[in-house]
């Protein structure tokens, strides 16, 4: 046969276009950022969240009160201008709005940085494990089974109390707790993507074992990742606020959204702005990150498309 | 008499993005006791128009138009209203037997719930009817199968348990929508035949939907041919395919591959292989007692462990330059025998030989480089392509891997020569898999097996995931490549037809081994396994005189459990010749003529049938 | 099915024994001791304690001879309270933590399955977006900051129900601690029934229920509830797990005096057998609640219960 020129033959000779042949353009992430645009909740939270972190980051600047500085004259006084405590004060006389912020970096930073540790342990655990499958699978998966059964939270506690509150070992209890369900759902991803044509295209090739890996599974991943990274920092940030509720969290003078949701629980009857303020920024950035990860699950989520 | 009377039927859909027509104006009508064929290709709005006369339409669809059913139109009646007619005048049933069918409740749990929602009888008597039902459809045992769960059943008897409830309150009219497409072409055929019982016995009228012409040709007595939710063409099934009018009706005609004649000659037929071939010294591939058995957990003694016999003794030898194609239904082991032979299962025992090389046994590190030799095709194309990577990395995979001594330029120079081979253009190169369409993708998998220009392709199924028109042009795609480079090809498909054109030679499976080898003439004409021509004879045939005048064998029961083979020959539970040898000896492949069949009664077959 | 029954004790056995040394050997790697805040002993008496407890033999001994005594269901004495056995203290603090976990789970299933379903069968209308967003209230804010705002509002501004304490266990103490220990766990319920329930609807099977002519309310409850609720068995594991840690906090904020309690307590007073002795006896409770859920939903699925 001469040449090598495209056939369409019969059917461009009779100008029918078969549905098949037509060029359908629909980008997986493009497909994603209409549907997730479209969700008013999601887009609400990512906005408000943006505001939350310029407050939380440049807000102290506008105040001339530092974190640890002690307002004897004024202790336990309500919100006002005049003073400049737009937020009040707590018992000891420390400004609450520098106080809330600083504790929202706190709450943010722990939030995002553990968050990061159990996306990188669970990742790598888990496309290990759906990956070579077999005894290696097993064997990693009955440890996550065990370790999922445990009361972590009592071993978080233990940890606290017994190492010290150090904000690095917050950091890795937390990280520790939280990267088991993202290794079980990328194993489980993984799992079916090593099913995918295209990753026995690759096998038959000959493709290597980590190559395969990086080029075809884990950027296969990104779609389930996000969505679960976005769902995991609100997590974390809860833990970490609980822990602090407990008086485990980080030390003195430092403080976070969860030891002055503490603070303040204890002094609500008679000053309850120093609850209010903080638990209600804790509130809301625990909504915005479980709107904006819902939308992304929604709109990554290829059966709620038609 | 006029049963049904659609007029004017429109069905628009609202997605994200726009709005669709799915269905753009359909005027129809069927009489009782009639049976109707829609045709046409996916997307053409067949199942559309009929969820709508049920009110059965997703929620973001609207019918507008007429339906009249024996005076009223279905299309402006409440959902009160359109309750009683589903199931009990008019029933419907679906494509998929396997999620049609909820796997919570046992099959009396659900037809007894069918049935007493129309009429007011006692348990104990729907459940009589119910039994009496599944008989009718011709379920052995049926008492037993009633008490099952749906994941217990095969394919065929799930559609046969569907069908029954559909029967159950002897409706007017039974709608299929593509009932048989997802089922095995033997199992097919005895769908069909049930389908014309249940309208001679009882008088039931069928709206048959499909995408096969030859179904309709055998089955239906008037057709409709739709096309992108316009009606193309109506007529009686002879006037529309010995008479088209219309053109698209007259292209998909054409289109159609047939397994009874030369449609399209792709390959040279007489079994000449091509100059390179001649300069081999044995054959390319060969394939010696493979067998391939996975392990399966024992779901009643979990310290024994059952044996699945994917492949079990398979012999295959394939020369330079020749195509062979294998068939087989679902389950009979061919797609694992493909990914045995490119090592991507691992084999229990037996050999594979390519260029004298032995393959099974080998390490991974000597594997490699015999990698490039043989490459695969898989059956859907968009899912056997990345998606996050560009189409020019795609095809350039293979070469990172085997030729690392390529610089960029030199790969990049190779992957547009072979994109050019496969009829696509340079500005694939950085564009994703899912901008382009289903032919194109598959032509990028071809472009990626080619790039090694290995000797041999291995195609699994490449087409079954096509419309008919594309198909016809890979398949052109195929023959032409193998005939300017000289490829060996293993096509394995569960479709005769397609496979005929393309083959020098097919060999059949069934349960995990080769019944018969032979020309792929021969193959067709003069069938040597019962199982053979059972298979071609229940491929129906897209012309209606010859379709309804063909005697047809029809394979009585289900494929055995490949955990459970029959004992000696696996077919002789539901072969009609069997008799006492078959049930003990194994039949060996022997040669007759050109043929290599492994049947004990094949001699004398072949000198006393017909066909 | 039976197979599957061993298969699952056999799991949970490791599972228990990894518990049990985790906790073990973390709190003997602790520093500090026992007696460290106590008044200073002389080094004798100090001795003398120690090899009373057991504590001057090497560790791995003191590991079998603990997991003998548990076996025989001895937690061993408790450090702070001399009089005390742990078995004792466990006995005493479990029935009210029990009333509030069982309360705060019943409530949970009861409230969020019908919640839930409510919000599936009106798809996108006003009744679904109020429920989801109520919903995620629940989650979002975490119960030591509700369980104060319940108690501001309820008790100190209404004045109708008491701000804390057992109040000699009359049902109107239960009602805040067992609310707010429910509320979040009422949202993930509602939101999984949800989700899982219009996936069912969106079944091909269902389809077929309507064909057949069945009215939408015999689909719901012959076809759809049982694969909906599915997903629910098996979150009632994890939700026992979560139950019990929020159980933690909430007797602290209403000062009841559950095993939460004790357990802070005991952490903080290095009562290791005490510590020792919940963990492991909540462990067990979790593995076991496991164990039956994972029966439950065996049971309940043909495809495991026949293979």
């Amino acid at each position: 046969m001469p040449g090598w020129i495209r056939k369409l033959d019969m059917d461009e000779a009779l100008g029918i276009e078969t549905k098949q042949d037509q060029v359908v353009v629909r980008s997986l992430w493009g497909d994603a950022w209409r549907t997730l645009r479209r969700n008013r909740a999601a887009m609400t939270g990512a906005m408000l969240m943006a505001i939350i972190v310029l407050v939380v980051t440049v807000g102290p600047w506008f105040s001339q009160y530092a974190y640890d500085f002690t307002d004897w004259p004024n202790t336990s006084i309500g919100p006002s201008l005049g003073t400049g405590h737009f937020f009040g004060t707590d018992t000891l006389g420390r400004d609450l709005f520098v106080r809330t912020l600083y504790g929202g970096r706190i709450s943010l930073l722990v939030g995002v940085v553990a968050s990061v540790v159990s996306l990188l342990i669970g990742i790598s655990y888990g496309a290990t494990a759906g990956y070579f499958g077999g005894r290696l699978d097993a064997i990693m998966m009955r440890f996550v089974d065990i370790l999922y059964a445990m009361p972590f939270m009592f071993f978080v506690i233990l940890l606290m109390v017994f190492f010290g509150r150090n904000i690095l070992l917050i950091f890795v209890a937390i990280g520790a707790i939280n990267w088991l369900d993202m290794a079980r759902i990328v194993r489980g991803q993984t799992l079916s993507l090593k099913q995918r044509e295209f990753v026995e295209a690759a096998q038959a090739q000959g493709v290597g074992a980590l190559a395969i890996l990086v080029r075809h599974i884990v950027p296969n991943l990104l779609g389930v990742v996000a969505v679960y990274i976005t769902l995991t920092i609100p997590q974390v940030i809860l833990v970490e606020s609980f822990l602090s509720f407990l008086g485990l969290g980080v030390q003195e003078p430092m403080t976070s959204w969860g030891a002055l949701v503490k603070e303040g629980s204890e002094e609500m009857e008679t000053a309850p702005w120093m609850l209010l303020f903080p638990a209600f920024l804790l509130a809301t950035t625990l909504f915005c990150f479980n709107f904006i990860g819902d939308g992304m699950r929604d709109a990554l989520d290829p059966k709620d498309r038609q | 008499m006029r049963l049904l009377e659609v007029s004017g039927l429109k069905v628009r859909f609202w997605t994200s993005d726009r709005e669709v027509q799915a269905v753009k104006g359909l005027n129809f009508h069927l009489d009782t006791g009639e049976i109707l064929g829609i045709v046409g290709e996916s997307g053409s709005g067949k199942s559309q128009s009929v969820l709508s006369i049920l009110g059965l339409l997703a929620d973001n669809g609207k019918a507008s138009g007429s339906a009249n059913f024996c005076g009223q139109n279905l299309l402006a009646l409440s959902e009160a209203g359109l309750r009683k007619i589903r199931g009990k005048r008019i029933s419907m049933v679906f494509q998929d037997p396997m999620t049609s069918l909820n796997p919570y409740l046992t099959i009396a749990g659900q037809m007894t719930q069918a049935l007493r929602q129309h009429k007011k009888i006692s348990r104990e008597a729907a459940q009589e009817h119910c039994v009496e039902m599944l008989e009718a459809v011709k379920i052995p045992d049926a008492r037993k199968c009633f008490d099952r769960y749906p994941h217990e059943l095969s394919g065929g008897m799930r559609q046969r348990v569907m069908i029954a409830s559909c029967l159950l309150l002897s409706p007017d009219i039974l709608i299929a929508d593509e009932p048989t497409t997802a089922l095995d072409v033997t199992v097919q055929a005895q769908i069909i035949r049930l389908m014309q019982d249940i309208n001679e016995r009882f008088g039931t009228a069928i709206i048959f939907i499909t995408h096969d012409l030859g179904v309709v040709a055998g089955l239906c007595e008037r057709v409709l041919v739709m096309h992108e939710g316009d009606l193309m063409e109506e007529g009686t099934t002879r006037q529309i395919f010995y008479q088209p009018k219309n053109t698209y009706t007259k292209a998909l005609l054409e289109a159609v591959p047939r397994s009874d004649q030369q449609v399209m000659p792709f390959t040279q037929r007489d079994g000449k292989t091509t100059e390179q071939g001649k300069n081999e010294t044995g054959p390319l591939l060969g394939v010696h007692n493979l067998r391939v058995h996975f392990a399966v957990k024992n779901p009643v003694r979990w310290s024994s462990k059952l044996l699945l016999k994917a492949v079990d003794g398979v012999d295959l030898s394939l020369e330079s330059g020749e195509t062979l194609g294998v068939v087989g239904e679902s389950g009979c082991g061919k797609s694992t025998l493909a990914r045995a032979i490119l090592r991507l299962v691992p084999t229990t025992s037996g050999r594979v030989c390519l260029l004298g090389k032995t393959l099974t046994g080998l390490a991974e590190p000597k594997l490699q480089p015999l990698r490039k030799e043989m490459t695969i095709i898989f059956q859907d194309p968009l899912a056997s392509l990345n998606p996050r990577m560009t189409v020019g990395n795609i095809v350039s995979e293979p070469l990172w891997t085997h030729r690392p001594d390529f610089s960029r330029q030199a790969v990049k120079r190779e992957v547009l020569e072979v994109l050019q081979r496969v009829g696509l253009g340079n500005e694939g190169l950085n564009r994703y898999p899912h901008e382009f369409s289903g032919g194109q993708c598959q032509r990028i998998g071809i472009a990626r097996a080619l790039v090694l220009k290995p000797r041999l392709i291995i195609c699994d199924e490449p087409v079954s995931a096509l419309d008919m028109p594309i198909q016809n042009q890979i398949m052109k795609l195929l023959a032409d490549l193998q005939s300017e480079l000289g490829l060996s090809l293993i096509f394995i498909a569960h479709d005769l037809a397609v496979v005929r054109n393309i083959s020098h030679r097919i060999a059949v499976m069934y349960l995990g081994q080769i019944v018969e080898v032979a020309p792929a003439l021969d193959l067709y004409e003069r069938p040597l396994h019962p199982y053979t021509s059972a298979l071609i004879s229940a491929v129906p045939v897209p012309d209606p005189d010859k379709e309804r005048k063909r005697k047809r064998q029809l394979l009585s029961g289900d494929l055995p459990s490949p955990i459970n083979p029959p004992s000696g020959c696996r077919f002789q539970t539901r072969c009609r010749y069997a008799e006492q040898r078959c049930r003990v000896e194994v039949p060996e492949l022997r040669r007759i003529g050109q043929t290599l069949v492994a049947c004990h009664k094949a001699e004398e077959l072949s000198t006393g049938r017909t066909h | 099915m039976l197979n599957y029954f061993v298969r699952r004790i056999l799991g949970a056995i490791p599972t228990l024994f990894v518990l049990m040394a985790l906790a073990f050997f973390l709190i003997r790697l602790a520093p500090g001791g026992p007696f460290d805040s106590e008044k200073v002993l002389l080094p004798e008496i100090e001795a003398n304690l120690r090899a009373a407890y057991h504590l001057d033999e090497p560790l791995y001994q003191q590991f079998a001879r603990y997991l003998g005594n548990l076996l025989q269901g001895d937690f061993g004495p408790s450090f702070q309270y001399r009089d005390l056995t742990v078995t004792e203290l466990i006995m005493t603090g479990f029935p009210i933590s029990l009333r509030l976990g069982a309360g705060a789970m019943a409530l949970a299933v009861i409230f969020g399955v019908l919640a839930g379903s409510v919000a599936a069968l009106w798809q996108n209308s006003r009744t679904d977006y109020t429920v989801m967003a109520v919903s995620m209230t629940g989650i979002s804010i975490p119960s030591f900051v509700m369980a104060p705002l319940l108690i501001l509002v309820f008790a100190v501004y209404l004045g109708w129900l008491p701000a804390g304490g057992l109040g000699g266990g009359s049902l109107r103490n239960m009602v805040l601690p067992v609310v707010s220990l429910a509320l979040p766990q009422i949202a993930y319920v509602a939101r999984l029934t949800r989700g899982s329930l219009i996936e069912i609807l969106r079944s091909n099977f269902i389809r077929t229920a309507k064909a057949q002519g069945l009215p939408m309310g015999k689909i719901l409850l012959v076809h759809a509830l049982k694969p909906a609720l599915l997903p629910v068995v098996s979150y009632l594991g994890p939700a026992t797990a979560a139950v019990i840690t929020g159980s933690v906090v909430i007797e602290q904020i209403f000062g009841i005096p559950g095993l939460g309690r004790f357990f802070v307590q005991g952490a903080l007073n290095r009562d290791y057998t005490l510590v020792m002795g919940i963990v492991v006896f909540y462990g067990t409770l979790i593995v076991v609640f496991n164990f039956l859920v994972d029966l439950a939903y065996a049971w309940l699925d043909p495809k495991v219960r026949y293979g």
